[in-house]
């Protein structure tokens, strides 16, 4: 397959200050105008770099996510490849017509109706005559928002705003194709819909995927690069590039304590198979966890809860121990809680303890999380993947 | 091109949709001003019922004047403003900042003609009398063209500078006054060469078509401000090839600038 994008050596720098980005643009502007450009600079005050001697190519026919946590310059790396922004150093060679879903709903007037702007930015691509109305009507079709596609776009939610930007900018057919975080629009219908249109769209292109979503970057693509402080860290299959994402995201996680309330009255001890969790070591899918907590310091009979959480601190389940009818004896220091196996995707999780008043009324304390990472293979977005017995009847 | 025409017909289209009065309000402000002129020029000559016919071309000069003052400074601030209004579009389709400029060109061509229209309508009202023969009419044209031109050059100079500073745009929306006031719009440009308000008219670009125009109006020459004009669009039309290409350049660094 033929080799649409390249990507040599690409060096871009930002400023962290108004005023010095200012000076620096003006200046940027009259060594412009003057014809002194010098690409090959350094960095200026305020100035760091956004990107980083970034290489890479790419077929036609391949699909490359990028991932990175924020900061990581995988939007900038996008506006390079698609003009919008300038390289301080390096090269961009593009072979073919390059389409891209970056800010999609941007340019929309929002006193003309969906099908004026539709039609204003149909023309704009070039299409002219039966080529026009065909993109209209493809574009009414796939943003399915009915009646209101006749509708100024200022009455639009913002739901409808998206899947108008998407239809829009999707309904293309180019060569290279970039996408920014954009599938996360509209309800699980129509999301389903943005991946089956990018899954045509990326048979016969080569396609750049930006999201921070692992489930979407595992469903659409096979090869992954990661970037840490505009750096390439990886460049290779999708399955290691996320098990790389999600162990930088696990010491991330590791070194952020959480919110605790009264943690000295509380301590605990995560167990993987018996055996305690050694820090910084993956535990495997299905593993069996369970919980050593230290309950010297808590009233008889409080109630106690075992809360999971995601990187996000979402909780994603939740052990209480009211639902176990828990008698405490007169004298015990240890409860130990059998939480099953570890049925998640990989990623990074926390465990922490919750206790209440017997009454359940006040919070008494708060443990200090425990985090720990699962590994293994992603299969999907969800963060819970329980195991089940399948069998044919 | 093609571009260019789609975006001033959807900027037209907005404009008449979001104003009650649409285009109307390309006649309303220079009729105004044309009223007041003439309501001031007969208090100050004592309620004079009849006026002289140099009277009638002070007046016709006044609202070609200030028609088409209005006019050149909505170009130069429409083009001024471009990048930073268009942002959105600049960063989300590949067309480049060409079709842009065409669409504020071609918008400030329809409202300079429709201006045209109004100032070649005011000579009979007025009781004057048309300008005879075609060379009148070409100068004319040329007047028109040259301002189009001039307007569309500075906005273009300023357009990036007006996305870095805010100066730019506060300055243009307040120099309105002082440019009326060195131009030839109230009073008949002089050709005195030993008066700087003469020479501030050489290099003042709307000061040159407006006295060309108002002179083959009148059935002269075009006088001495001829030649600056035609200097001055040729200095433009090289400036605004220059410009065009740069800006190719110029507007990612703009965009980046910006920010999202």
């Amino acid at each position: 397959m033929e080799v649409l994008l390249e990507v040599q050596g690409l060096w871009k720098k930002y400023s962290r200050s108004l005023n010095a980005s200012v000076r620096h643009a003006a200046k940027d502007l009259l060594s412009n105008a003057t014809g002194m450009t010098d690409r090959n600079i350094d960095l200026r005050d305020s100035e760091f770099w956004a990107l980083r001697d970034v290489d890479f190519s790419l077929r036609r026919g391949e699909v490359i996510g990028v991932l990175g946590h924020n900061g990581a310059g995988k939007s900038t790396l996008l506006k390079c490849i698609a003009g919008k922004l300038r390289a301080d150093k390096g090269n961009i060679v593009r072979r073919g017509e390059l389409g891209h879903l970056l800010e999609m709903s941007a340019g929309f007037a929002p006193s003309m109706t969906g099908r004026d702007n539709v039609s204003v930015r149909g023309r704009l691509m070039g299409k002219r005559g039966k080529d026009l109305a065909h993109y209209i009507a493809q574009v009414e079709e796939f943003a399915e928002i009915d009646e209101f596609f006749d509708s100024p776009v200022q009455f639009y939610s913002s739901g409808m705003k998206s899947r108008l930007g998407f239809a829009a900018s999707s309904v293309i057919e180019p060569d290279i194709l970039i996408i920014d975080e954009v599938l996360a629009v509209g309800d699980l219908a129509f999301r389903m819909r943005c991946y089956e249109r990018i899954n045509e769209l990326s048979r016969n292109a080569a396609v750049i995927f930006v999201s921070h979503s692992i489930g979407q970057v595992a469903r659409l693509c096979e090869r992954g690069l990661y970037l840490e402080k505009g750096r390439v860290l990886f460049d290779g299959g999708v399955q290691q590039a996320i098990e790389l994402y999600q162990d930088k995201l696990g010491h991330h996680n590791e070194k952020k304590r959480g919110q605790v309330f009264n943690p000295e009255l509380v301590a605990l001890e995560l167990l993987v198979a018996g055996s305690p969790l050694v820090s910084g070591q993956p535990i495997q899918y299905g593993s069996p966890l369970s919980l050593n907590i230290d309950i010297s310091k808590l009233p008889a009979n409080a109630q106690v809860r075992v809360l999971l959480r995601d990187t996000a601190q979402g909780v994603l389940m939740d052990w209480n121990s009211v639902r176990a009818a828990l008698a405490w004896p007169d004298h015990a220091s240890i409860l130990h809680v059998e939480l099953g196996s570890a049925e998640l995707s990989p990623g990074a999780f926390s465990i922490a303890v919750q206790v209440m008043s017997p009454d359940g009324v006040d919070h008494l304390s708060l443990s200090e999380a425990v985090p720990f990472r699962v590994a293994g293979e992603y299969h999907y977005a969800v963060p819970v993947q329980r195991a089940a017995q399948w069998s044919f009847k | 091109m093609d571009s260019g025409v789609t975006l001033a017909l959807r900027n037209i289209r907005l404009q008449m949709r979001e104003h009650a009065l649409g285009y109307a309000w390309a006649l309303i402000i220079p009729m105004l001003y044309a009223i007041c002129y003439i309501f001031i020029k007969r208090e100050l000559t004592g309620n004079a019922t009849d006026l002289s016919e140099q009277a009638g071309w002070d007046i016709l000069r006044a609202f070609a004047g200030i028609t088409l003052f209005q006019c050149w400074m909505q170009i130069v601030q429409e083009m001024a403003n471009f990048i930073r209004r268009q942002r959105g579009l600049l960063r989300g389709l590949d067309v480049g900042p060409t079709p842009f400029v065409l669409a504020i060109v071609f918008e400030g061509g329809i409202a300079v003609l429709i201006r045209s229209a109004l100032i070649i309508l005011a000579i009979p009202l007025l009781g004057l009398a048309f300008p005879t023969g075609i060379y009148p009419w070409l100068i004319f044209i040329a007047c028109i063209l040259a301002l189009l031109l001039s307007a569309t050059t500075i906005g273009l100079l300023l357009a990036p500078w007006s996305v870095l500073y805010a100066d730019v745009r506060k300055a243009l929306s307040s120099i309105n006054l002082p440019i009326v006031l060195i131009s030839p719009i109230f009073y008949p440009a002089t050709e005195r060469l030993d008066s700087v308000l003469y020479w501030i008219n050489i290099v003042n670009p709307l000061a040159s078509p407006l006295a060309v125009l108002s002179s083959v109006l009148q059935g002269q020459s075009g006088g001495v401000y001829m030649l600056p004009m035609l200097v001055a669009s040729g200095i433009s039309l090289l400036l605004l090839t220059w410009l065009l290409v740069l800006l190719r350049r110029q507007v990612p660094i703009l965009l980046e600038r910006m920010g999202n």
